[in-house]
């Protein structure tokens, strides 16, 4: 029996290696349109200050798609590695949309990252440059410790701020 | 009477062999672990993400162009050896880095032409590393390289003596990777240096002509690549540990139970879970190559060492950083400096994490050597870890610690580096599997 638990356990390595690291991946904002699609069509997420001040990661909204605090913009991100591992520098593309599903080409986007549950943040300051037609390239992210990770997107466009917040689980 | 106890003696000793398999049987349970399949399909995954298997290749540097070179790799290792690069003729970087003790030196600080005020730093993996220093005040190895030659307590010594002496006893070597070997005027000061820290050597230096400083610097350089080049061949082999994860990957139990203590096994548990050693420590080489202010209390009677709040402005200001005009690489190509955290509380008394490849083999410990023993360290942990979250390690017994010190011992390795026999033909392929040999257990 034993033996069979240990063959599945290693087959299971095999064939998705890093299978609990993505995290990202498993909690692909279920329910909701993929990223880029018209926000308005789908059912909004828990506002993402809850999601961030959730005291239990275990429930906190791993979504890569989710609506900013005061609902101005729709946003959504796709990473550069599919699984975010320790301590290697990765990038995010980011689309930004309005509440009508236009796009917003011309933010001003702002990075910021911690663990809640420690007393730090980012080990590196990223850069987000726009690529136009409201995608963005953010630039520089790296997290040096497993565990629960939320990074906050500062967006100022049209002379309105909002807050988005994206929870990551790193193993 | 005699058949008697002759039948004593077989009950004794099937109950002996009935004590082996219930003891065999749970060492095998233990080594192979979880109680659940899916503990057990997590506890893998943390396995081999810190197994030496999983360590790959040295990443390029794109500020050296000589990295994998393995004619500057022999190059740098007999600079690394060799004293007459000092003031007083017994100073080289194998002083203090040595090959013996796995490249460090087992003092609680440094001591070449004089008291160095920090810990030598291991160089296991040194390769994989971003920053350099226990403050990251230099961002390439070979940056790093330069920073002892010059450093009066160490070396002592000034690059243009440096270049005099490559003229004299290491041209032919120089010339066969570099190129020609820059013309140095006659009659220089040797002592000659671009010093914060002396004033009479930083007159003479700016009094030499600028083309006679930029054929002097140009030199220093280049040898600074070579050691780097030798350097990122010192790597760690694998450990008791790591033949306990292999046997696990592969699911031989038997093997597994074998190759470490359960205390090991029970230690690694608590590292990855309870204690939360892995925050810092993770990878195959057990760090995250990054900062943090552990509260280490500094060395009796001197004042709190800033760290790598002193060691940011430097990096970002170095002459021999990533962007200076002595790199080899594009600006774009410096992604360390691009996305370096300037924030300067986070800075404060923070320093690197070290691998824990042969921590146990290492003492004394921390960046001054201020703990003694493996039992210090990890009691100053748990004790700090009430204090400050960054470095909580949940509430541990004494009982735990001691597992944890029997982890920490399993991960005691053999040491790879250049081989000074390593043939011209073997080692001219530019292959990323440059002959080495194990220089100490």
């Amino acid at each position: 029996m034993r033996t069979l638990i240990l063959f599945t356990t290693v087959m299971m390595l095999a064939i998705g290696t890093n299978a609990m690291a993505a995290d990202m991946g498993k909690h692909h904002s279920g329910g909701q349109g993929p990223p880029g699609t018209h926000g308005m069509s789908t059912t909004a997420p828990h506002g993402a200050h809850g999601a961030m001040n959730s005291p239990d990661p275990s429930k906190a909204d791993y979504s890569t798609t989710r609506w900013s605090d005061q609902r101005r913009f729709r946003v959504s991100y796709v990473p550069s590695k599919s699984a975010p591992a320790i301590n290697t520098l990765q990038s995010w593309t980011i689309t930004l949309t309005d509440r009508t599903g236009r796009s917003v080409p011309d933010a001003v986007i702002e990075v910021d990252g911690d663990m809640p549950e420690h007393e730090h943040g980012l080990p590196t300051e990223p850069q987000v440059r726009s690529l136009g037609e409201g995608k963005y390239l953010l630039e520089g992210l790296k997290f040096h410790m497993p565990g629960w990770w939320v990074v906050k997107l500062d967006i100022t466009a049209a002379g309105t701020t909002d807050e988005a917040s994206f929870n990551l689980k790193l193993q | 009477m005699r058949v008697q106890r002759r039948a004593v003696w077989w009950a004794g000793l099937a109950l002996a062999a009935c004590l082996a398999v219930i003891v065999s049987a749970r060492a095998v349970s233990q080594a192979s672990g979880a109680t659940s399949s899916s503990d057990g399909a997590a506890e893998l995954t943390m396995l081999r993400s810190l197994w030496i298997g999983s360590l790959s290749p040295p990443p390029d540097d794109p500020s050296n162009a000589y990295d994998t070179d393995p004619r500057a790799a022999r190059l740098g290792r007999a600079l690394f050896f060799d004293t007459r690069l000092s003031a007083n003729g017994a100073v080289a970087c194998g002083t203090c880095h040595l090959p013996d003790l796995a490249f460090q030196d087992g003092r609680p600080r440094g001591r070449g032409i004089a008291d160095v005020p920090r810990r030598t730093m291991p160089l296991l993996g040194v390769a994989h590393q971003t920053w350099f220093f226990w403050d990251g005040r230099k961002d390439s190895l070979w940056a790093q390289a330069l920073g002892p030659p010059e450093s009066p307590a160490e070396h002592g010594i000034s690059r243009t003596r440096v270049a005099v002496l490559i003229r004299e006893h290491y041209r032919e070597a120089y010339e066969t990777i570099f190129g020609s070997l820059p013309v140095l005027p006659p009659g220089l000061p040797e002592y000659a240096r671009p010093a914060d820290d002396d004033p009479e050597a930083r007159r003479a230096w700016e009094a030499v002509p600028e083309t006679a400083r930029d054929a002097i610097t140009r030199v220093y350089v280049d040898i600074g690549k070579a050691i780097a080049a030798f350097e990122r061949t010192i790597q760690p082999g694998p450990a008791p540990f790591d033949h306990y994860i292999q046997a696990r990957l592969r699911g031989e139990a038997g093997a597994a139970a074998r190759a470490v203590s359960a205390a090991a096994i029970r230690g690694f548990r608590l590292f990855v879970g309870k204690a939360r050693c892995t925050n810092c420590h993770a990878g195959p080489l057990l760090t995250n190559g990054e900062f943090h202010a552990t509260l280490v209390p500094p060395v009796d009677g001197q004042s709190p060492d800033p760290g790598r709040g002193d060691g940011l402005p430097k990096v970002l200001a170095d002459e021999f950083n990533c962007r200076s005009r002595w790199s080899d690489a594009q600006p774009a190509q410096c992604t360390a400096l691009r996305f370096v955290n300037r924030d300067a509380e986070a800075a404060a008394r923070a320093f690197k994490t070290p691998t824990l490849r042969n921590v146990a083999a290492r003492a004394p410990y921390m960046h001054a050597g201020q703990l003694r023993t493996l039992p210090e360290v990890l009691r100053f942990y748990r004790d700090v870890g009430k204090r400050v979250r960054d470095v909580g390690h949940g509430g541990l017994s004494d009982a735990e610690l001691v597992d944890l010190q029997a982890f920490l011992e399993s991960l005691t390795g053999p040491v790879y580096a250049l081989d000074e026999t390593a043939s011209a033909a073997a080692s001219s392929k530019r292959s990323k599997t440059d002959p080495r040999r194990k220089v100490a257990p």
